[in-house]
């Protein structure tokens, strides 16, 4: 019962039920920034595209293929092609015709393009419950997100948490499991403890190359840039800052390689907790990943082949421009 | 797509492996002496001075109707109707019963039937809606149109009812009897409303009952309008009672409980239920952010739930929002 009525009430007013109690709302299905590095190659045209998305990347990858078959089927299409005929009596002369072929009309054998006609894969998932950029391959370009998956490019985020409630889930959908006062938290407490995970990241990303941390190998890896990791499973944050501190809402900066959305939820979990307090995650979001960043993204309604390609285009520019985006100079761990 | 469509076969039409098609008495002739074994040798490479071209080959196998469409007379004029054969094949049944059809046959008496209540631009896509009133015979349809004449509904009326719900015709005289007693029963409408509706909506007329049922359910329990309001709400918008219950149960429950829109505006404004829920989601986050969400006519710098869902963003950030639109995409990405 969502909106009864309260049936009781002397004026006939409703009453204004609010029986889910929802967070904050970041609700993937409206944040929806699309951008991602779509390479999309068609029977007519080669092109390569960049777009960013949000929300549940196979439900966006249904929504662009539509898009895209449905906007170039708009285009105007090529004249039908002829057929010949020979026709007339076999032990006469016979006439020979050119008739239209009926069966390359589109309404007999379907759209020139369908939705199968479009590969699309994603360089890294963004959770269901994110939102931001995510870059999209189409077509030829599913290489190249491969590429930008196995070169780790770091992705920025910001998560947004509340202290004083813990939830289940660690996230505002989850049941409500304990509450806390939060009063004593201060932001300098917050600076500590984040920049306490900072610097444990950072040590245990030495640890992996297996080096002598005292080494001249190691400070020549070092000084290449951020040393990132050569498998996709481990976690490694590359800076934690906290950017806005209003209680009980905070939002935290994280740069990292490998994390996934409910790594972040644990992560402001454990701040709660390293803070003697309790806190939920109530929003992720996906800023820059690697050199594609939020501006260049599309939004959900600019989903339309006008866009895509002019998407496709910029992040060309993009990646000729810095051509280390794919490949990154710093060293992987073993 | 194309090169999926079968190859037409005219050419190697007359090649060899000749099968008759229409004119049997050809082969027969052709083979009579091979039997015998006379003394003419008889093979596939003699020449033979008769006209064979009433000889044809099988038809090949193809997995659309694309394949058939050059030898087909009736497929070939359903396609200057503008009838769209790659949607009808996608039900092999249709399909089938579209193959058999013969134009001047079947075809024909229903399309000069069709074109007094249908525009002709639009019988195309009637047919590719629902190819199977070419299967209906045309003096059942004739009684369902005489039912709504006695049913008093204007020429006008029955026109628009027909061109908006192809499928109206296929339900006979009795069901549409009884589903214009569930509304009227339902919604306790007299018989100018029913025709209204069945004019505004037709298709929510010969639509799941069950689900309509479904929605009153939710309407009026879950969401708490009364039966005075179900009636406003399927006068006014009856695509209401034709939405999934689950969304309608969700923008209710955003608009209700999250904006705070009381029942008697939002019935005022009903269509704010018919639009995607991240839509109004976004721009009332944006109302909100600049302290615009005024939904209350009473009071100043009044925004109309409306224009939430009505119109593009450029004009609702100009008109009600007050900003540049890329204000409010940079806005959308922050989200």
């Amino acid at each position: 019962m969502v909106g009864k009525r309260a049936s009781g009430s002397p004026d006939g007013k409703r009453s204004p039920l609010r029986c889910q109690p929802r967070g904050l709302r970041w609700d993937t299905s409206s944040a929806s920034h699309f951008t991602g590095c779509l390479n999309l190659h068609t029977k007519t045209q080669q092109c390569k595209h960049c777009c960013f998305t949000a929300g549940l990347a196979s439900k966006m990858v249904v929504a662009i293929r539509a898009d895209l078959a449905q906007d170039l089927n708009a285009l105007p299409d090529r004249p039908i092609e002829q057929r010949v005929e020979i026709v007339g009596a076999t032990n006469e002369p016979m006439t020979v015709k050119l008739v239209p072929n009926y069966a390359d009309d589109p309404l007999a054998c379907g759209p020139r393009y369908i939705h199968d006609d479009f590969r699309c894969s994603w360089a890294t998932h963004l959770g269901l419950f994110s939102s931001g950029v995510l870059l999209l391959g189409i077509n030829d370009g599913t290489k190249l997100t491969y590429n930008l998956n196995t070169s780790r490019l770091t992705r920025a985020f910001k998560v947004h948490g509340q202290l004083g409630k813990a939830t289940d889930t660690f996230f505002w959908n989850g049941k409500t499991m304990e509450r806390s006062t939060y009063s004593h938290v201060t932001r300098e407490k917050i600076d500590r403890v984040v920049a306490h995970m900072q610097s444990s990241h950072q040590k245990t990303i030495y640890e992996m190359t297996g080096l002598h941390l005292e080494s001249q190998t190691l400070y020549d890896l070092a000084s290449k840039g951020p040393i990132r990791p050569s498998d996709n499973k481990l976690p490694v944050l590359y800076g934690i800052k906290c950017v806005h501190y209003k209680p009980p809402d905070f939002t935290l900066e994280i740069q990292s390689v490998n994390e996934y959305d409910k790594y972040f939820w644990a992560l402001v979990h454990d701040l709660g907790v390293q803070l003697k307090t309790t806190a939920h995650c109530t929003a992720v979001q996906c800023l820059r990943q690697g050199r594609f960043d939020v501006n260049l993204a599309l939004l959900r309604k600019h989903w339309q082949l006008e866009h895509i390609v002019d998407n496709m285009n910029a992040c060309r520019i993009i990646m000729e421009e810095f051509e280390g985006v794919l490949k990154p100079d710093a060293r992987l761990t073993a | 797509m194309f090169s999926r469509v079968l190859k037409d076969t005219s050419f190697s039409r007359y090649i060899c492996r000749y099968v008759q098609n229409k004119n049997a008495s050809i082969i027969q002739q052709y083979k009579v002496p091979n039997n015998i074994g006379s003394d003419t040798e008889a093979n596939a490479l003699q020449k033979v001075d008769k006209d064979l071209s009433g000889l044809t080959p099988y038809y090949p196998k193809s997995f659309n109707l694309a394949g058939y469409v050059n030898t087909s007379e009736t497929l070939q004029k359903l396609i200057q109707l503008n009838v769209n054969l790659s949607q009808i094949e996608k039900k092999p049944h249709l399909a089938e019963k579209i193959l058999k059809l013969n134009f001047e046959r079947d075809v024909q008496g229903h399309i000069f039937f069709l074109k007094d209540y249908v525009d002709i631009e639009e019988i195309g896509s009637f047919i590719t809606k629902n190819p199977l009133i070419l299967t209906e015979l045309l003096d059942d349809l004739r009684v369902r149109i005489n039912y709504l004449e006695s049913k008093c509904f204007s020429e006008t009326q029955i026109k628009r009812i027909i061109t908006e719900n192809p499928f109206w015709l296929m339900f006979s005289t009795t069901r549409i009897d009884r589903r214009f007693g569930f509304y009227q029963e339902k919604f306790i409408l007299k018989g100018k409303d029913v025709r209204l509706l069945a004019t505004k909506q037709p298709k929510l007329i010969t639509y799941n009952l069950h689900h309509v049922n479904t929605n009153i359910f939710a309407l009026k329990e879950e969401m708490g309008f009364n039966q005075e309001e179900l009636k406003q709400l399927v006068l006014k918008k009856p695509k209401l009672y034709m939405l999934g219950h689950k969304t309608l149960l969700e923008r209710f429950n955003y608009v209700h409980n999250e904006m705070q829109i009381p029942h008697h505006r939002i019935l005022e404004d009903p269509e704010v239920l018919l639009s995607r829920n991240f839509r109004i989601k976004q721009r009332h986050l944006f109302l909100s952010r600049l302290g615009r969400a005024q939904y209350n006519p009473k009071k100043e710098n009044y925004v109309p739930v409306k224009s939430l869902v009505e119109g593009t963003d450029i004009e609702f950030c100009k008109q009600y929002a007050k900003c540049n639109v890329a204000d409010y995409n940079l806005f959308l990405k922050t989200l």
